[in-house]
């Protein structure tokens, strides 16, 4: 069939010329007598060399002995240089000079290599960059070429570096709150047995009058000395934001007459100031009371420590025409210094180093009581009509409703007139020896019966040992956090779950972390170091009504 | 024919013919490029799951234009159904591939 064969060449030919006359064909097909050629209109490698001028990466061939035959546009815009000046120069000049032996044993590898490096460019800047080297399989080539791609590092290392960074200064916080978390327990630790003797001595009726003051003093001091333990970490946890409200159902009126009895009791008794107090019944919230009434007690304080004898204090609370709670505390002291009113809030200042002299003190408590009470929601603000004319601090409370079905009182101390006293047998697990010696004394004052241990395995022996003996057992642990061989927490959790024990902690560790931890090891309150002989026995008291 | 026995089970297949298509193209050039697109998204509309393409780099492989005496880039070549036919160009005008590939609707 030749003619149909003719035919078909001939509409191949006319189909060749209308796609070539349409621009429809950009190559042919040569016979030559080497063989067939591809002779192409356009280079059939564009998209690969578009490709690889455009990437952001450098791409750079080279001659092994480190010449840069080719390099890209994101090669020459990393060196800041124009393309032509980089072609033909060696790359040795190219990276800094501490990179410059890597760059040469990356170059002869035999196979692909990686690395890191630092490129130097045309302005003495620097760069860091990830090479990657492979030689390139030209046949054709009388020497070898290899290819290297070149990726900035810039970004990943920065960000490596804030990683770091970050990680450091977490690691640093750690430290910061051990160390403070260790510091407050050391600082704690000596004031406990010290505190407890001088408790149990002032109510000893034997005791001569005069030497009971001598010794009411001396608790004072050591009270205040915990106080500015507590003040101290309290304002690390203000500025770390670790401070936490534990809020319950709260009697303001109560709150305001605990924190004036504390306070200015023994002024009152002493006559030497007048206190006025006018309490608005009725105003109950939903607050932290404990945190309250450290508020109170640091304004209350302030209003003795700066009113001369003679003076008068006055406690008001009332509710204003917004609303709110307002508790005022206001003295005829020795007021404040118009100049410093604004910065009466700040952490360590007194104002002139005068009064710091004259009436101690590191000027954390407002700072602290301010916190705590924008915490709540609320407002602490003073005025004074300047030096010798008093000042006034005023606490403005938004009512808070308690929550439905909340009946738990907020931890306050019970007085002595709920409940009788029952017999209970105790092991104190404590190994600070002054310490355990003393509380075991006031307890044994108390009625109770009382085991002592110094360490964790001490501590389990004498709780096998008591129920064992048939007796009726050991009824509470109260056990110190830190012990020889190992932590109270772990001895409460043995004791819980072999015998079913209840227990108190006792701590000179008294951060929101370490409240909560004890409690999950299965301590059913936490007392902080020193322990305050009034609130141990109230907690001892609550447990014997069970 | 073998090829016949390895395309997925669709009715579409079974009531049509497969198509064996194999394009000769001249590395990345312009056209080469245009041609593939061109001829993917004409197969996707009219032979959807009963056509087989071939890409040949004659750049890599000049010898094989000798196969179907192919002269100019691109060509596409139908080699099945048969009888064999040729489409010179970078197939923008798909009338003339419907034409070209005889493949007119056939209701």
């Amino acid at each position: 069939m030749p003619i149909e064969q003719l035919r078909a060449r001939l509409q191949e030919a006319e189909d060749i010329l209308r796609a070539i006359k349409y621009g429809e064909v950009d190559a042919l097909v040569v016979n030559e007598r080497r063989g067939d050629r591809v002779y192409t209109l356009k280079k059939p490698d564009r998209t690969y060399r578009l490709m690889i001028e455009e990437m952001a990466q450098g791409a750079v061939t080279l001659t092994i002995d480190g010449i840069i035959l080719y390099c890209n546009g994101g090669f020459a815009r990393m060196l800041k240089s124009p393309i032509h000046l980089l072609e033909g120069s060696p790359l040795h000049s190219r990276v800094s000079p501490g990179s410059r032996d890597l760059v040469d044993a990356l170059l002869r590898q035999d196979g692909p290599a990686q690395g890191e490096a630092e490129l130097l460019a045309c302005d003495g800047s620097r760069m860091p960059v990830y090479l990657s080297v492979n030689p390139l399989p030209l046949e054709d080539e009388p020497e070898p070429v290899l290819c290297m791609v070149v990726t900035d590092l810039t970004e990943q290392k920065r960000s490596e570096e804030l990683r770091r960074a970050w990680a450091a200064a977490e690691a640093t916080n750690a430290a910061k709150d051990q160390f403070l978390a260790t510091l407050s327990h050391e600082l704690r630790t000596p004031l406990t047995p010290v505190l407890a003797m001088l408790s149990s001595l002032e109510s000893r009726e034997q005791i001569p009058d005069a030497l009971r003051d001598e010794i009411a003093m001396m608790r004072r001091n050591i009270e205040l000395e915990a106080r500015l333990i507590d003040d101290l970490l309290d304002l690390t946890r203000i500025s770390r934001g670790k401070l936490e409200l534990q809020r319950g159902d709260v009697d303001l009126r109560q709150v305001l007459e605990h924190a004036v009895q504390t306070s200015c009791g023994e002024e009152i008794a002493a006559g030497r100031l007048n206190v006025v107090a006018d309490f608005a019944a009725g105003h109950r919230l939903w607050a932290d009371a404990p945190r309250l009434t450290q508020v109170f007690w640091n304004l209350l304080n302030n209003a003795v420590k700066f009113t001369p004898e003679g003076g008068t204090i006055s406690v008001r609370s009332w509710t204003d025409s917004t609303g709110w709670l307002a508790i005022e505390v206001a003295d005829t002291g020795i007021g404040i210094d118009p100049d410093f009113l604004s910065r009466i809030f700040d952490a360590f200042d007194q104002g002139e180093p005068d009064v710091t002299r004259r009436f101690g003190g590191l000027g954390l408590g407002l700072a602290i009581s301010k916190t705590i009470v924008e915490m709540h929601g609320g407002s602490l603000s003073a005025r004074s009509d300047g030096m010798g004319r008093g000042s006034a601090f005023r606490v403005s409370l938004p009512l808070t409703p308690v929550p439905q079905g909340a009946v738990l009182p907020a931890g306050e101390p019970r007085g002595p007139e709920d409940g009788s006293d029952r017999r209970l047998c105790i092991l104190l697990v404590e190994d600070h020896t002054d310490t355990a010696a003393a509380m075991a004394e006031l307890l044994r004052e108390l009625g109770h019966e009382i085991v002592v241990a110094g360490s964790v395995a001490e501590g389990l022996a004498k709780a096998a040992a008591s129920q064992e003996d048939g007796g009726s057992g050991i009824d509470l642990v109260l056990s110190d956090l830190g012990l020889p061989d190992g932590s109270g927490l772990d001895l409460m959790r043995e004791l819980s779950s072999r015998y079913g024990l209840k227990g108190v902690a006792l701590s000179g560790y008294g951060m929101e972390e370490d409240l909560r931890r004890s409690r999950e090891a299965g301590f059913e309150r936490h007392l902080t170091k020193p322990i305050n002989f009034q609130s141990l026995q109230a907690v001892l008291r609550e447990i014997a009504q069970r | 024919m073998s090829e016949e026995r390895t395309i997925p089970a669709d009715p579409a297949v079974e009531e049509g013919e497969f198509w064996d298509l194999r394009l000769y193209v001249a590395g990345q050039t312009p056209k080469s490029v245009a041609a593939l697109a061109n001829l993917k998204k004409f197969c996707e509309d009219h032979l959807q799951g009963r056509y087989r393409i071939e890409v040949v780099d004659l750049v890599k492989n000049p010898q094989l234009a000798r196969t179907d005496q192919i002269l100019a880039i691109p060509t596409l070549v139908r080699r099945l159904p048969a009888p064999i036919r040729k489409i010179i160009g970078d197939l923008s005008n798909s009338e003339r591939v419907l034409v070209g590939l005889d493949l007119q609707p056939r209701s």
